[in-house]
């Protein structure tokens, strides 16, 4: 009895000690490795910035656990150790997501840009991480973490860092941020549950045999045990709702450019849903095309065509969250006018981009635009008419792009703006 | 004949057809045209390319091979150096586009107070009819201190002549390159 109290002591010990010993070397390692990384090469200070703030976060950890008694009980040495080891895994991806922000293939000269649009969107003390990503998936990615708070991260495919064309993508991402980091998420979520509660209600017969017996169809919003039943397709929703928000942003502020990018990523569609969190790409076409008419941003005839039919989802639930996000996207669409026309971002005038593409047809970068989605509407539009846009000299269509993307790129026209926003590193 | 001050004033921002001088950013049109010279300074730009010294034994100048095997890329923000080391070689950019018309050539030139302090810039010496894009630029320092190179920094210029008769639209193979590049080997 006493041997074996004497070994689970022993143990005990044994484990605490290498718990402390190994979060505090993998600390050390991680500390080591970010600081090399720092001396690399920043295209500009928003990166190095992210970086700085991760490793004095891993020093602070290494600090903490080091400070405690050696005696210290399990207890409280545990959660320390676990703490730092769920730090290193979260940061490692967040690492590796700013290192390539800074690899040569991207195209750096839209960092200015898009970083006044998000200044313009969410204020000025936003920082902006493009980075290029192996594994991309198509406008999500998740936000940093909150020593990261006010940096947005705009991931585009690392095949495509230095295509101009897909740029608007980060329209999409950028609303992502704008949807989490104001009001209007809370406005439209309430507005979710509302119209989720009004189907289950309607359709009382399909569900009432999963909520408790005293469950009243009327008073379903301000019942917590029926809560926790329709919070289901409520939390569907409100995810559906969060990109359908992010699709309209950025159809506000690249017009028809947006569309043509998420044309070019998504298609050819396999009429495979990805997940319940996005509505069927179909519908998700539908809803921008109801947004673009209300913005009159033309939109191409093949856009929603391009995409297949889908049934509706088999769980009632799911079923539910399509159809309250279907009576939502008008409101989605009036929040996002209002949103973007406050904080003063201008809708790409089509005048604007037609004198953008006749520039670019003479190999000249456009200079009289207001915002990048004019040049980039332009730029699209010479990208249609590829074949047909003479150039001396110049026959493969593939050399042509590359014109066409260098010309985008020397955007912006007026260096001044970005001589007086870059910083000494 | 080549172009003065005021010619060319007038053909970056009064001419808007066929004679068009497009230089993007463009320089100051008051100054520009208060200045007395014969030609159009340009600034550096932020991409540079240097050669994989440690990578490659030789670099057979008879056979063509991709760039990214023997030189790399290197972006330096404004307000930041690229730092070129005594008897070191890099490419460099313009930062502003140019579109010539079909009936102007330039030549570039160095400027000669960077050549003075060691800085030897060389570019494919004549631009062509038609040429559109930025200026890949030869920078070698044959001094004897390290160089700091500053983006934004004038660091070329231009000087345009008219073409006598009607030149053929055919153009260079440089089109549109908007970072340093080196070229075909023909």
């Amino acid at each position: 009895m006493r041997r074996a109290r004497a070994s689970a002591a022993y143990s005990i010990m044994t484990i605490a000690l290498w718990d402390r010993t190994f979060a505090l070397q993998r600390l050390s390692a991680a500390i080591g490795v970010t600081n090399i990384l720092l001396n690399g090469d920043w295209p500009y200070q928003d990166s190095k910035e992210a970086l700085l703030r991760i490793v004095r976060a891993f020093e602070k950890k290494k600090s903490d656990i080091e400070s405690l008694d050696q005696d210290v009980g399990d207890d409280i040495l545990r959660p320390h150790c676990v703490d730092a080891r769920d730090l290193l895994s979260r940061m490692a991806g967040l690492i590796g997501f700013i290192i390539r922000s800074s690899e040569v293939r991207n195209g750096f000269e839209l960092y200015a840009p898009i970083r006044a649009i998000g200044r313009a969107l969410l204020g000025v003390d936003i920082h902006l991480i493009i980075g290029s990503e192996w594994n991309y998936v198509p406008f999500a990615y998740p936000l940093p973490i909150s020593i990261l708070n006010e940096f947005v991260l705009v991931g585009l495919p690392a095949f495509e860092a230095s295509n101009a064309l897909i740029a608007p993508a980060a329209g999409h991402e950028l609303g992502h941020a704008v949807w989490r980091r104001t009001d209007l998420r809370k406005e439209l979520t309430k507005r979710v549950d509302a119209e989720i509660v009004k189907i289950v209600s309607d359709r009382w017969g399909d569900f009432s045999g999963d909520f408790h017996s005293g469950a009243n169809k009327d008073a379903l919003l301000d019942d917590l045990e029926a809560r926790s039943i329709w919070a289901v397709a409520s939390n569907i929703a409100a995810r559906q709702c969060e990109e359908i928000f992010c699709d309209i942003i950025g159809t506000y502020i690249f017009g028809q450019s947006f569309i043509f990018a998420l044309m070019y990523l998504l298609l050819p569609d396999n009429g495979a849903r990805q997940s319940t969190a996005y509505p069927s790409s179909r519908r998700r076409a539908e809803y921008i095309t109801s947004a673009a008419e209300r913005f009159s941003v033309a939109v191409p005839s093949e856009f929603v065509s391009s995409f297949r039919n889908q049934d509706p989802p088999d769980d009632k639930y799911a079923r539910a969250a399509d159809d309250a996000v279907q009576v939502l996207v008008p409101e989605i669409i009036d929040s996002v006018a209002n949103y973007a026309s406050r904080k003063g971002i201008v809708l790409p005038d089509p005048e604007a981009s037609r004198r953008s593409k006749d520039v670019l047809k003479d190999l000249q970068p456009p200079m009289n635009y207001n915002s990048v989605g004019e040049l980039l509407n332009g730029a699209w539009d010479v990208r249609r008419e590829l074949s047909s846009w003479s150039i001396p000299g110049v026959v493969d269509e593939g050399r042509k792009l590359a014109i066409l993307n260098d010309l985008i790129f020397q955007e912006p026209g007026d260096s001044r703006v970005v001589f007086a926003e870059q910083r000494p590193l | 004949m080549i172009l003065n001050s005021g010619e060319l004033a007038d053909r970056m921002f009064v001419f808007k057809d066929g004679r068009h001088l497009s230089i993007t950013p463009p320089p100051d049109q008051e100054q520009f045209r208060n200045e007395a010279g014969a030609s159009v300074d340009l600034r550096l730009g932020r991409w540079f390319r240097t050669m994989r010294q440690a990578k490659l034994p030789l670099l057979d100048l008879t056979a063509p091979s991709a760039h990214s095997s023997f030189s790399r890329e290197h972006f330096v923000p404004f307000d930041d150096f690229f730092i070129l080391h005594p008897g070191s070689f890099a490419l460099g950019i313009t930062l502003e586009w140019m579109s010539v018309p079909f009936d102007l050539a330039a030549n570039v030139t160095g400027k000669s107070s960077l050549g003075r302090r060691g800085l030897i810039i060389e570019t494919a010496a004549g631009i062509h009819p038609g040429f559109a894009g930025c200026l890949t630029l030869e920078l070698a320092n044959v001094g004897e201190i390290p160089l700091g190179l500053k983006p934004g920094m004038s660091i070329c210029q231009v000087v345009f002549q008219s073409i006598i008769g009607s030149g053929s639209k055919t153009s260079s193979q440089f089109h549109g390159a908007r970072k340093p590049h080196l070229g075909k080997i023909s």
